[in-house]
């Protein structure tokens, strides 16, 4: 068995055209799909998250630090949700990502976990919980293997200890599999899905009281650097 | 670098309610802590001239500890009243729950069930959101020395109460924390549905949303405060459809739905699903269960009638009012009928005689019978007080009086 994560890319505009049936419907559809892979074992982890235009992304531009924020419309798709889970192979994986509940117009990438150390009971303390990716943009796998590789050393001391809560770091965009809706079916297509540049190389979990707060902290590390930091905060559910 | 001016204003707004609940603790009153944090405030503006801290919030607290300390101890000479009754230790560390717990402390005392609950509010609003008696003055339409009034005794309440500041023990928390939303929920009301004067006052229902949405971020395995929150966001979300150009009010079955807010639905939507995560079945979860009810049918007609009656069946259970029966009543009525609905009713007729809705809601269920609803409709113009419903009802009067 290995990890995997099955990251939903959402087409927002589509998400908050909907009428607040059809929202309580996925809602509830999201917690019926986590609840059939917790009582099957599998689920280590999972999360929606508030739309990108909450969120910020921290990057360089030049010498100086470049805070956006969303949302980030040149990435097309934005993370929406996750689940991290537990699976034969990754074909057992991508089986799951296509029964897992979405919008016709969105997508669900699926990557394998290089490593990873659970947010336990997140949810349960007080405080905001947000979800940070790492975002390398490099022009070779390589660079972006060694840019991940120095953010890796980094990330976890850099946060107070109560702060950092663990996360994951994921394999190259190569050993992925991405499940979109074509037509009437769900087809899964091998990676790399390089059509933008940045690629999530990793998700790690803080808790803090705002995103001021993250942004301050996260600002002079390597994430900066070589890529970009995209924040946002995770829903309490 | 960062513009420092606007780094301190934002460390101060972020910072402010854990500051403060650091100081109480540590001075013994809320005047001195909003001195102590002005002062060091202001001491940001010279110290930061060549930029600001790593961590702004942690060299604020520190600023207005030490300014604290100061006062008490200046204090203390200047009265020889020693031993000082304050704790003298507060905890340097950046740890999360110690910042919440002191948030958290602020708000339990502002909203102490000691006080009067236009004090809690006014309290709140001054010392938690940080207004001026004079925008507090204006949301409320009160004159400024009024508001004055209220927080000075407000704060003498508090003086007046032994261990004001402690969080409450475990056994009487859950009583607190009630009374915490409950003050909460009454200034989201006050915005809602003002007694005089115009129908909406949008700030005040803004800053009820902002401190409910803070409740579930201190509380967040309290199902109440996620309860609460998603009731808030509902209706909130409705606000710009409850009334039309003339300040009219419009009633739930005649609202514009495509016009509510889809992003404050949304986010109501995600917090009843916490509560439900965290089995809550209090009165503030089955208001939100009701409200949600209404927020995600596509028409009056077709709104999930039988859903409703159960939760209010919950709700007449786990808190029992005229109030609840009646509004379990209009949905019998929707689900069985308005004979059903009228039926219903009579059970209350005697609690609420004095309660201008309780006659506009016969007065409506007697004309969908294909009764006469002129005697209700009179009797609840009279008892009206609010501009917008008095119109709504003249109206409704009007339209009779042309049928006849």
């Amino acid at each position: 068995m290995a990890d995997y994560m099955l990251m939903v890319l959402e087409d927002e505009p589509a998400h908050a055209a909907l009428p607040a049936k059809a929202v309580a419907e996925l809602i509830e559809k999201r917690t019926a799909f986590e609840d059939e892979l917790r009582r099957a074992g599998i689920l280590k982890d999972s999360g929606q998250l508030r739309p990108s235009k909450d969120g910020k992304r921290i990057g360089r531009d030049g010498a100086h630090l470049d805070v956006k924020r969303g949302p980030f419309a040149e990435e097309g798709k934005a993370l929406g949700a996750y689940f991290w889970i537990d699976a034969p192979t990754i074909d057992e994986a991508a089986k799951l990502a296509a029964v897992c509940p979405t919008l016709d117009v969105d997508e669900v990438d699926v990557r394998p976990v290089t490593k990873g150390e659970l947010p336990e009971g997140t949810l349960d303390k007080p405080g905001k919980i947000f979800a940070c990716a790492v975002l390398g943009n490099t022009a070779t796998e390589d660079a972006w293997v060694k840019v991940m590789d120095r953010i890796d050393a980094e990330t976890s001391e850099r946060f107070p200890s109560d702060s950092f809560l663990g996360g994951v770091r994921l394999e190259p965009p190569r050993t992925g599999r991405r499940v979109a809706t074509r037509g009437e079916r769900r087809a899964s297509f091998d990676g790399p899905f390089l059509e933008s540049k940045e690629v999530i190389g990793g998700i790690f979990f803080l808790r803090m009281a705002s995103i001021e707060e993250v942004v301050r902290w996260a600002s002079e590390t390597r994430f900066v650097v070589h890529g970009a930091l995209e924040i946002r905060e995770r829903w309490r559910t | 670098m960062a513009d420092v001016a606007s780094v301190i204003a934002e460390t101060v707004r972020r910072e402010r309610g854990p500051i403060l609940g650091g100081l109480l603790r540590l001075s013994g009153s809320i005047d001195a802590a909003e001195e102590a944090f002005q002062e060091a405030a202001l001491s940001a503006l010279e110290a930061w001239r060549d930029g600001a801290p790593e961590n702004p919030g942690a060299w604020l607290m520190t600023a207005a500890k030490n300014r604290a300390k100061d006062a008490r101890r200046h204090h203390a000479i200047a009265r020889a009243k020693a031993p000082l009754l304050a704790e003298d230790d507060v905890d340097e560390g950046e740890n999360i729950d110690t910042v919440t717990d002191d948030y958290l402390r602020l708000i339990f005392t502002c909203c102490h069930p000691a006080l009067a609950v236009d004090n809690q509010i006014a309290l709140t609003l001054k010392v938690v959101c940080g207004f001026s008696t004079e925008e507090i003055a204006r949301t409320f339409m009160c004159s400024e020395a009024t508001v004055s009034q209220r927080i000075l005794r407000a704060k003498q309440g508090i003086e007046g109460v032994k261990a004001a500041y402690a969080i409450p023990e475990r056994r009487e928390l859950d009583a607190r924390v009630l009374a915490v939303l409950g003050v909460v929920y009454a200034m989201f009301n006050e915005g809602h549905i003002g007694r005089t004067g115009p129908l909406m006052r949008l700030n005040l229902q803004a800053e009820a949303l902002r401190l409910g949405r803070l409740l579930c971020d201190l509380l967040p395995r309290e199902p109440e405060a996620f309860g609460l929150f998603a009731l808030m966001a509902f209706n909130a979300a409705r606000a710009s459809t409850r009334v039309d150009s003339d300040g009219n009010a419009i009633l739930l079955s005649a609202q514009n739905r495509s016009q509510w807010d889809k992003e404050l639905l949304r986010e109501g939507l995600m917090a009843r699903e916490r509560a439900r995560t965290l089995g809550g079945r209090g009165t503030y979860v089955l208001q939100a269960e009701i409200a949600a009810v209404h927020a995600t049918a596509p028409t009056w007609e077709s709104t999930d009638w039988a859903a409703i009656v159960t939760f209010y069946d919950a709700l007449d259970t786990v808190a029992p009012s005229p109030i609840v029966k009646m509004n379990r009543a209009i949905a019998i009525s929707m689900h069985r009928g308005p004979k059903a609905g009228l039926d219903a009713l009579k059970e209350v007729a005697r609690d609420l005689e004095g309660y201008h809705l309780f006659y506009a809601t016969r007065a409506d269920l007697l004309e969908r019978a294909g009764k006469d609803p002129e005697r209700d409709l009179e009797k609840a113009l009279e008892l009206a007080t609010n501009d917008a419903e008095r119109r709504l009802l003249r109206d409704r009067l009007a339209r009779i009086g042309t049928r006849h």
